[in-house]
């Protein structure tokens, strides 16, 4: 079935490609400098933007997304060092008797569409979060101390804890819905997630979804800076090689690339390259659910020893980022060297295997109580980087007598029977990020872990305030999982940003999240000047 | 008068020969595994260590063109058997067949050969998917018999009335003695030049299709799947990644389209003698 939706994706692909090859044609009156946008007039002021596929744009459901961060606007925002300074609060209280915080709310403020924005908006957003039972959103579980939220007038919220909470300042964060638009809708399925509107510094101006283009214009009545950019074109293009190939092209003006990609723009005169530091890491997943790991999941961690990963950061990701040992690593919070237990060992990787009670059978395969040591891992076949990472790994474990096959996907399929993927998280500001992932039953444990420790410690970490205390309980984390993880964690990305030089003001100075986004965290900052 | 005799294409022969022996005896010739990342030496051009250089992760592309080539010329045959077969057997068919049938038999393999056969592949590929060597053979040969079959037909169409093939009905020859014995044998001179000519034509199907990611899977080396690395190489401008499989495609397909066409003026120069 996969099969076929490929192919029938293809199918409309070259049919399109002979499309845009005859309305190539009609184009070539136009001057050439303007590229493919040729004719409009105000391309001038604009940037296309090579980005990630997209299908919903609304901040209660998607994360590791640009556009809800610069469509939306939270109570707070995270400036460039990842600390949470006010943006839609003006100011804010908090009272440790009474665990509240109170929000004294801009005036003034309007939504995207004219209507004006006040307390209201702010108790919708977090009562559906908290309370809303419909919604289906991976980021519920930040939000499970909020125990009241109230709007005691049009610009003052009160949020209520049941306890202590670290990480809180940094989940509120979260875009706010529009009440007068969402009211009695059903989150999951809403048309809004297609035509969102918010009180950010861009507004949505058109979604071409069959050409895959997002239209974006500044919102000129923002509250803040607006940005100097006039439009942003955000061409969702997943696949690696067509970024880079548009960049060359000039059809796109800044795009993240993948390591090696990056590398050929490096130093071209037209291209400038921004390397950001990122939280993102990749690695493989497994899915405790699964009757393979769920039969042998004391045998993850052993994999360790068989991968070479420092061989993997030096070629695939043509040195661009560095070995993983905690999904914590790149947090101010995390990095406990102590949980860096696994050297590239064969011989301690066949020790190990042996006292878990695996033998090698006769093709050169463990195998214990009559089951081959061999589980399939499924990534998605636009992702280069993953794909190559995973064909990597699956070589070296195969050297070392495990067989990790690699099935290549157009989505992922959870329910298709595969024992995990290629996986890749990050935890950029503060290390509770990883609560919802690996504490068992929260709302982004997708694979199911579950360990009694991890969750005992996740839980005290978030409840305290003492940032010692709190560094040593997340160091307990690291070294805990690393001896139980559900995750083969291999390195952490860079991010390589590449633009033509036309683009300018991107800021490096911060921590970038999954699929390095969080780049436009000063879109307004950004000028485009097309002089050529 | 007689016509001039075409000289034998030596070189393609050779050239050829050489290539299917190079793929026949593929583990004596590789240098290295064609499997293997050799990750220490990525993206390497051609050079003493590595002939043909390197991928981006370090697969050595000499030993793989010859392991590769086991495939695509593996496809081109195979692929070439089975639209053999089929337009063969739908030629005799329609050849023998009363006019009526034989109209609605030949617009229905008009109707089909006039669609671009890269779509034909495409829809079918959604029913059966090519991801090994049997059924991308499959795929290519249920798609590209009916020029074949239309020649065949128009054979038989010409000795159907002979009086041996008569005969053989008359006595009691069923369809297929007759095709095997008198209309195949008949017909094969002159298609002989279309089979050879479908065995180039479904290795670069196979290409075309690995090259848009919907042929075989990169772990099936073919020289179709290599050139699936060519948009990558061209931003990483590894030029060497889509030359030598390029290369030794499109020297394996003059080759043997030249060898086609020494076949088919043989056939004509005899035939009008």
């Amino acid at each position: 079935m996969k099969k076929s939706i490929r192919s029938i994706r293809a199918a409309v692909m070259v049919l399109a490609l002979v499309a845009g090859g005859l309305s190539g044609g009609c184009k070539k009156e136009n001057p050439p400098d303007g590229g493919q946008m040729a004719g409009s007039p105000d391309l001038e002021n604009t940037l296309i933007y090579a980005g990630e596929n997209e299908t919903t744009i609304n901040p209660a459901l998607t994360y590791h997304d640009e556009l809800t961060d610069i469509i939306f606007s939270g109570l707070m925002k995270y400036d460039g060092n990842g600390k949470p300074v006010t943006d839609l609060a003006e100011s804010y209280e908090y009272d440790e008797e009474s665990l509240t915080y109170t929000f004294h709310l801009r005036e003034g403020v309007k939504w995207h569409d004219g209507e004006g924005f006040d307390a209201e908006d702010v108790v919708f957003t977090y009562r559906t979060l908290t309370e809303d039972e419909t919604l289906s959103s991976s980021l519920t579980s930040d939000y499970e101390d909020i125990a009241e939220i109230e709007a005691p007038d049009a610009y003052t919220v009160r949020i209520r804890l049941r306890q202590y909470n670290a990480a809180i300042l940094g989940y509120f964060t979260i875009g706010i819905l529009p009440q007068h638009l969402l009211e009695g809708e059903d989150m999951n399925t809403t048309p809004f997630n297609q035509s969102p509107v918010g009180t950010g510094r861009f507004q949505l101006a058109e979604w071409d979804r069959t050409g895959g283009m997002i239209t974006l214009v500044r919102n000129e009545d923002y509250y803040d800076k607006v940005p100097n950019i006039e439009r942003v074109i955000y061409k969702t293009v997943a696949v690696e090689s067509t970024k880079a190939t548009m960049l060359e092209s000039g059809e796109a003006d800044l795009a993240w690339l993948n390591a090696n990609y990056a590398s050929a723009f490096r130093g071209r005169e037209g291209y400038h390259t921004w390397d950001f530091a990122t939280a993102d890491y990749r690695g493989a997943s497994m899915d405790m659910k699964s009757d393979f790991w769920s039969r042998n999941g004391d045998s993850i961690a052993v994999l360790n020893y068989a991968l070479d990963k420092e061989l993997i950061v030096n070629s695939v990701l043509n040195g661009q980022g560095e070995t993983a040992y905690s999904p914590i690593q790149k947090n101010p919070l995390g990095s406990d060297p102590a949980a860096d237990q696994y050297p590239y060992d064969l011989e301690r990787f066949a020790d190990e295997m042996e006292r878990l009670g695996w033998e090698k059978g006769d093709d050169g395969i463990y195998e214990r109580n009559g089951e081959r040591f061999h589980f399939t891992i499924q990534t998605r076949d636009y992702e280069e980087e993953r794909v190559d990472i995973a064909n990597v790994m699956s070589a070296m474990l195969k050297q070392a007598g495990v067989e990790m096959e690699v099935a290549l996907v157009t989505r992922f399929d959870w329910s298709a029977g595969y024992d995990g993927f290629l996986y890749g998280f990050a935890a950029p500001f503060d290390p509770d990020m990883v609560y919802k992932q690996f504490v068992s039953g929260a709302s982004d444990n997708t694979m199911s872990y579950s360990n009694e420790e991890v969750d005992r410690l996740l839980a005290e970490g978030r409840h305290t305030a003492d940032e010692e205390k709190r560094r040593q309980i997340y160091s307990e984390f690291e070294r805990v999982y690393a001896e139980n993880p559900g995750t083969l964690l291999v390195a952490y990305l860079d991010g390589n940003y590449v633009g033509s030089s036309a683009v300018d003001g991107l800021d490096v100075t911060r921590t970038l999240g999954h699929h390095a986004v969080g780049v436009m965290w000063n879109i307004e900052e950004w000028t485009v000047s097309r002089q050529r | 008068m007689v016509r001039k005799e075409s000289p034998i294409p030596v070189l393609a022969i050779v050239i050829l020969a050489g290539v299917v022996a190079g793929c026949l005896f593929a583990p004596l010739i590789a240098n290295h595994n064609p499997a293997e990342f050799y990750l220490d030496s990525i993206n390497r051009p051609p050079g003493k260590e590595y002939y043909f250089g390197t991928d981006l992760l370090g697969r050595d592309l000499f030993s793989i063109m010859f392991y590769g080539g086991r495939t695509s010329l593996g496809i081109g045959i195979l692929s070439a058997a089975v639209m053999a077969a089929i337009g063969t057997v739908y030629g005799c068919i329609s050849g023998t067949a009363d006019d009526r049938l034989d109209a609605w038999m030949m617009r229905f393999a008009e109707f089909c050969g006039s669609i671009p056969s890269i779509l034909l592949v495409l829809i079918l590929t959604a029913i059966i998917p090519a991801t090994d060597l049997i059924r991308m053979s499959v795929v290519l040969g249920i798609t590209g018999w009916f020029s074949l079959a239309r020649m065949v037909r128009s054979e038989v169409r010409q000795i159907r009335h002979s009086e041996y093939v008569l005969y053989a009905r008359v006595t009691g020859g069923g369809f297929f003695y007759v095709m095997y014995r008198h209309l195949v044998p008949n017909c094969l001179p002159a298609t002989m030049f279309a089979m050879i000519s479908n065995v180039g034509g479904a290795i670069a199907m196979e290409s075309t299709l690995s090259f848009l990611g919907l042929g075989l899977p990169l772990d099936q080396l073919s020289w179709g799947s290599m050139l699936s690395l060519a948009n990558r190489a061209l931003v990483m401008n590894t030029w060497w990644v889509i030359v030598i499989p390029g290369l030794f495609l499109v020297v394996t397909l003059l080759c043997i389209t030249d060898i086609g066409n020494y076949i088919r003026k043989e056939m004509n120069r005899k035939c009008s003698k």
